[in-house]
């Protein structure tokens, strides 16, 4: 085992235990923090058997491991842009939700405010 | 504030302006408006020059975003704020001075006769607009989308001037909240089987409202913008 290997085997690793105390602290849901954690265990299985990837890539119609990895993570980026993208619009949608509230709450305030001192002047004005 | 000394229909409309850096036609717009139609409210869509004071000192009620939301958000807070304030009616006004306050009796009469629940502004029937070619071709393009994907069979897709009965607006719910809003007001009068009728106004391109209309590639933008709306729902 080469040194990439040991420290590559050892970071996967430790992010697998990472995923696992986060299930069980509540801290992450369970469906995507197995997987999580079975993407983990994959890359260091990976790092220690470099030649199973070939393996499975050749079982998909790709030749090289390198390629396989490649797409995987092309492939994965994809999907985690996406992700990005809904939690960003998600987002989005609350952020003017929130703006609108507060500028409805602001502008009800102010007439409240306006027809207070309306009130107020009217009363006084009888004994000017 | 409504006037109850105006009638009825007139006092319970409220024209709606949605508004971001419309400092420079902005109080002309609303002083025109308020010579007929007591009951004016701009959004100040997080506007960054004196859009928020110019309305308030032209008699406008103005209601403002903190940070700018775009026209669809500002169209949808207009909307929240005359239902809870008991408009009848609601007109959608743009505040660039391309639209005309003479238009709106004529725009507002089958609403409010309850013939409609919602009047577009078009102007494409009767009255001549003096609308530049490649605006022309981009607003053509946009009807015939529309009669692709929403059914409605109309002139003019993304003309800022509509009226709507307060049970139309109680229905609209606008997610998109940029330009993409007009097509989705559309798809909305459609799916909720809304009784529509287009009535031509007239719209008058000046320096101003051409700067800040849309050009070609405003135009992908908001199709990009709609079809994530509409996959997104």
């Amino acid at each position: 085992m080469n040194a990439f290997q040991i420290l590559g085997i050892s970071l996967s690793s430790c992010f697998a235990i990472l995923v696992v105390l986060g299930v069980v602290r509540r801290r992450l849901r369970p469906l995507p923090g197995a997987a999580w954690a079975a993407l983990w265990i994959a890359a260091a299985i990976a790092i220690a058997e470099p030649d199973l990837t070939v393996v499975v890539a050749r079982a998909l119609g790709i030749q090289r491991g390198a390629d396989l990895i490649f797409y995987l993570a092309i492939l994965g980026m994809f999907i985690g842009f996406f992700v990005m993208y809904v939690r960003m619009r998600h987002l989005d949608e609350g952020l003017t939700a929130v703006v609108r509230r507060l500028a409805i709450v602001e502008a009800r305030h102010r007439i409240e405010e306006t027809a207070r001192g309306e009130h107020e002047a009217s009363e006084r004005s009888p004994t000017d | 504030m409504p006037d109850s000394s105006m009638p009825a229909a007139r006092a319970s409309t409220l024209i709606v302006v949605p508004a971001y850096n419309e400092a420079a036609t902005l109080g002309d717009v609303i002083r025109a408006l308020r010579a007929d139609w007591p009951w004016v409210v701009v959004i100040d869509d997080g506007s960054t020059d004196r859009t928020a004071a110019i309305g308030e000192a032209a008699g406008a009620e103005v209601v403002s975003h903190t940070v700018n939301r775009g026209q669809g958000a500002a169209l949808q807070t207009g909307f929240r704020y005359g239902l809870d304030r008991g408009a009848r009616q609601l007109v959608t006004f743009d505040a660039d001075g391309q639209h005309s306050s003479a238009d709106l009796e004529r725009l507002l009469e089958p609403v409010v006769s309850g013939r409609v629940d919602v009047a577009l502004g078009s102007r494409f029937l009767e009255v001549k607009s003096d609308i530049p070619v490649l605006r022309k071709m981009l607003l053509k393009s946009a009807v015939v989308f529309t009669r692709v994907t929403s059914g409605l069979r109309i002139t003019d897709t993304h003309n800022g001037l509509r009226a709507l009965s307060r049970a139309a607006v109680e229905q609209l719910d606008l997610r998109a909240d940029r330009m993409a809003h007009a097509s989705e007001i559309l798809d909305q009068i459609a799916s909720h089987r809304m009784r529509y009728i287009e009535v031509p106004v007239h719209v008058r391109y000046t320096r101003h409202s051409r700067a800040k209309g849309q050009n070609t590639l405003d135009a992908f933008r908001v199709l990009i913008d709609y079809l994530l709306a509409r996959v997104f729902r």
